[in-house]
């Protein structure tokens, strides 16, 4: 009677006998003692990627009998150069995580989410699409990505195959406004040369907060060559180690410091005429502009004397092309403040001032790796959509590949956007604000989240697709550029841990079938990878081996100043796209979207080094750092504090217009005191996530759903919030 | 002596419990012999507990305890409890840490299946370590009377079911899936108690 009808899980081979194991290797203990001394067991060696954060760093995974063992940097990945960070050792923990999607799941009636079989989750999506597409045409559909090597092959191809334009990315929550600011000035980012730079200066970026190995090592170099560093931050950050100088700006001044030693290279003629004249158009109308933002000016705007601004101005003129303002990231510019694309313009500009482009110790366009693609005669390529990308029009100055992901929010309120694929995204707790995203997403008819773990987004969707870790695939070649472009190969390390789910190739490549597309879909991942790597005269089974490989040939020019990607061809220091969008030819000062009075605060937020803004949040070993030392708690100027009767570690409750958060409070003199500052990486919500659920708020709960007007970014700055003890 | 087959069949039973619920299980828990056969074939009691749920409920208590779907799933896999490796060797951060999967006991389980014979149909319940799996495996020894094998095997890779027991007790106190966990438990400590194992082993193997 107890013997059910069985379900075994696993089927008998014929000769099955439990005679073929001896009693000793039944016997844990002592099988575990002999397999791991044996040294049969052999430890393979596994060039791959990080995926920690991304840098993508080149990493070397060791495994012993398909498990991970050990772990060590690239030495030839150009960004890890033999290095990993913390956050990088202590991410590889998501592989074997419980807390990982394991199947796929369907969002039912009563809201909970019940596992279904992947033929069924792609027959209903590509179905519900289908209908979608024919109500409502292909633009009421949108991909929204933080790329990754596949997804840049895959989740691209896909949207277009369905005919919509509307793909998109991060940047919207990073660096899009920098970008903006700098496509249209210097036609593109370069990097800074800072291990060879003589005066350097960085304005909100800290590399001992949002690590990248070879970036730190490059300002140890520097340091030890004996180079000047300034920091320009509100916070004292982690990077002041290396710092000579801390300028604890107004937040939100950046720019109107840039236009202020622009204004004192062209008063005291200290700028590179020759680079001007040579390699630049609209500079007499940016001298024109500029002539009124004097240091005394800039200082009633930034709090920075005007005596320091003109001695850093003058100092890095005297050292150029040697001197520079790094380029940043998301910093204090990437997507902070109504003026940040402004700021971008006019650091980029300042740099141009210096003449250090392409010079050495100064700003580098790199070289390309050169990837190639698929051939479209073997294996046909989706046209081009006819219509133009949603948010285009609105923001035609964003950077057009990555759009204005926050548009698809709005437009489902609208009624517009129908459909949303989130791929590798937790754009509803880091791009906009959450409540307005999850009223947003509720509208839709179809959300679909392809992921590793159940985030906010995942939970706001009708599907939910699960991915391996990035150490149980294999990815598509990518290609990295730099000084020395190289070619990257992130792939499978160890054995995956969850059958079931499936790497974003077969998802994609499964999805454009049951969506009547299929016919785009008929390459495997090693015909593109093949396909990638051929101009580069390197066959797949080298970069199988070797996992990173330095293109010597691919190598930056140093010392010739290449023709810049702008409608001129030179520097704009006026850009007539600009105006035609609506804003002034050149860089102007604009203040701060709003303003803390009468007690209140701006929060600003920024990274911790053992973080990937959230992605790392439910890592318990990152997670234990973070309570070991209370690194959740919101940053006050001690000054302010006395004032509100708020000492260290009291609890105090943060409010905007838009939320209220309680956290326990930092005291510290390393703060301007206009502001109060929050580490980015925590607030989760999601149940799923039970580590780093609850600890601390995320500061995009405050941040208003707007944009920023030039770059359509978050503006996650432009907050300002009231602090108060609560009481016991 | 006790009867194999009985214990057999009570594992199997046990198997099936452990894997979202189906017509088969329910019929054999509903049955009226049920709670006799059951405690004959453990040589253990049941703790009281709570009416018979329809099969509906019984399946959304499963989804709610143990389903991956479910916020704060409780694992079944035998991994979470336990330190993920004890090779001194591994320079991992979270080599020691506990709460992950494919641990030691996942690999040398693997090992055991793939040794003998059992092979992996495709199966997304099939983690090597998952208390259905290490269950049935228990089943196939009895079936084979490989009695020491099966001992090292229950008090080895079930060793753990107290942490279980507890974890299912925190969420849902009068559940029919603690009572029947309770129950496993005690039939499982009786083997890793060495000196009443049934086909006493070798001491230095066991304790
Ligand atoms: S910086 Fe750290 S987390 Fe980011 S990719 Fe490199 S090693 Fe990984």
């Amino acid at each position: 009677m107890l013997k059910p009808v069985s379900r075994r899980s696993f089927i008998k081979a014929s000769a099955a006998t439990a005679a073929a194991v001896s009693l000793t290797s039944f016997d844990m203990h002592s099988w575990m003692a002999s397999a791991s001394a044996d040294e049969k067991a052999a430890i393979s060696k596994i060039p791959t990627t990080c995926n920690g954060c991304s840098s993508q760093c080149g990493m070397i995974a060791y495994t012993k009998n398909g498990r991970l063992w050990k772990l060590e940097g690239h030495p030839d990945h150009p960004r890890s150069k033999g290095t990993l960070c913390a956050r990088g050792h202590g991410y590889a923990t998501l592989i074997y995580s419980k807390e990982r999607l394991e199947q796929p799941m369907k969002r039912m009636e009563n809201g909970k989410y019940e596992p279904i079989s992947w033929e069924q989750a792609f027959k209903e999506i590509g179905d519900k699409l289908k209908e979608i597409i024919k109500e409502h045409g292909p633009e009421s559909v949108a991909l929204v990505q933080d790329p990754r090597p596949t997804g840049n092959v895959y989740a691209t191809r896909f949207i277009k195959a369905l005919g919509s334009p509307n793909y998109y990315t991060h940047h919207v929550a990073c660096n899009n406004s920098r970008d903006t600011g700098f496509n249209h000035t210097i036609g593109g980012v370069p990097s800074a040369d800072i291990a060879n730079s003589s005066y350097i200066m960085f304005i909100g970026r800290s590399y001992g907060d949002g690590i990248r190995p070879s970036s730190m090592s490059a300002l140890a170099q520097a340091k030890e060559n004996g180079a000047k560093v300034i920091i320009v931050d509100p916070r004292k950050n982690n990077t002041s180690p290396f710092a000579d100088q801390w300028l604890p700006i107004r937040p939100g001044t950046d720019l109107a410091l840039v236009l202020a030693m622009a204004h004192i290279l062209i008063e005291k003629d200290l700028y590179d005429a020759g680079f001007i004249e040579d390699h630049a158009t609209g500079f007499e109308e940016f001298k024109k502009e500029v002539k009124q933002y004097t240091p005394e000016w800039a200082e009633k705007v930034t709090g920075i004397d005007a005596q320091t601004i003109k001695t850093i101005a003058t100092d890095m003129a005297q050292l150029k092309p040697k001197a520079v303002i790094e380029q940043s990231w998301r910093g204090a510019f990437g997507c902070n403040y109504k003026n940040s694309t402004e700021t971008g313009r006019a650091v980029a500009l300042f740099n141009a001032m210096l003449g250090n482009i392409q010079q050495e110790g100064g700003y580098i366009f790199g070289a390309s790796a050169g990837l190639g693609d698929l051939d479209p005669d073997q294996f046909p390529a989706p046209q081009e959509p006819d219509a133009v990308k949603d948010g285009e029009e609105d923001f035609p100055l964003a950077p057009r590949g990555r759009g204005v992901a926050n548009i698809v929010p709005l437009r489902a309120k609208e009624g517009k956007m129908k459909a949303a694929f989130y791929h590798h995204s937790n754009a509803a707790l880091g791009y906009g604000n959450p409540e307005y995203y999850k009223e947003a997403l509720n509208e839709m008819d179809l959300v679909v989240t392809i992921d590793v773990q159940m985030s906010e987004t995942a939970l706001l969707s009708h599907y939910v697709l699960p991915e391996p870790s990035y150490m149980e695939r294999d990815d598509a070649v990518d290609g990295v550029g730099g000084g020395t472009a190289a070619v990257v190969l992130r792939q499978k390390a160890v054995d995956r841990v969850h059958p079931n789910t499936k790497p974003a190739d077969e998802i994609f490549t499964e999805l454009a079938k049951a969506s009547g597309v299929g016919e785009y879909f008929t390459f495997t991942l090693e015909d593109y990878n093949k396909a990638a790597v051929e101009p580069l005269g390197i066959t797949m089974d080298e970069l199988r081996e070797k996992g990173s490989i330095p293109l010597e040939d691919k190598k930056a020019e140093i010392g010739t100043v290449p023709e810049f990607n702008t409608p001129s061809g030179k520097v704009e220091f006026a850009s007539q796209t600009f105006e035609d969008a609506g804003f002034n030819a050149v860089p102007t000062w604009i203040p701060p979207l709003v303003e803390p009075k009468n007690g209140s605060y701006r929060l600003t937020t920024g990274k911790q080094a053992i973080h990937s803004h959230t992605q790392t949040a439910n890592i318990p070993m990152l997670m234990q750092i973070t309570k070991d030392y209370d690194l959740e708690r919101l940053w006050m100027n001690r000054q302010e504090a006395k004032k509100k009767g708020i000492q260290d570690s009291d609890l105090v409750e943060v409010s905007s217009d838009s939320a209220s958060s309680t956290v326990k409070v930092k005291l510290t003199d390393r703060l301007h005191p206009e502001t109060v500052y929050i580490p980015s990486h925590y607030g989760i919500t999601s149940k799923y996530l039970t580590t780093a659920k609850g600890v601390g708020f995320s500061y995009m709960e405050h941040v208003p759903f707007h944009f920023q007007p030039m770059s359509g970014c978050s503006m996650i700055h432009e907050v300002i919030v009231d602090v108060r003890k609560v009481d016991a | 002596m006790p009867d194999h087959m009985k214990q057999r069949d009570l594992l199997l039973f046990y198997a099936e419990l452990y894997k979202p619920p189906g017509d088969a299980v329910y019929e054999v828990i509903s049955h009226p012999d049920f709670r006799t056969e059951l405690e004959q074939a453990s040589g253990a009691a049941l703790n009281d507990c709570c009416d018979l749920p329809s099969l509906s409920s019984l399946k959304e208590e499963f989804r709610s305890l143990f389903s991956s779907s479910s916020q704060n799933g409780i694992s079944l896999i035998e991994s979470f409890y336990k330190p993920w490796t004890t090779d001194q060797t591994a320079a991992l951060p979270f080599a020691q840490s506990k709460g992950m999967m494919m641990g030691d006991p996942a690999w040398h389980m693997r090992y055991l299946l793939e040794e003998i014979g059992l092979n992996s149909s495709y199966d997304p319940m099939f983690y090597p370590d998952h208390i259905s799996v290490i269950l049935e495996l228990a089943a196939f020894l009895l079936e084979e009377q490989e009695t020491d094998k099966f001992t090292l095997l229950v008090s080895q890779h079930l060793n753990w079911l107290d942490d279980l027991v507890e974890a299912i007790r925190k969420q849902k106190k009068d559940s029919l899936y603690l009572k029947l966990t309770e129950l496993l438990n005690k039939f499982v400590n009786e083997f890793t108690i060495c000196n009443q194992s049934f086909d006493r082993l070798k001491e230095d193997s066991v304790c």
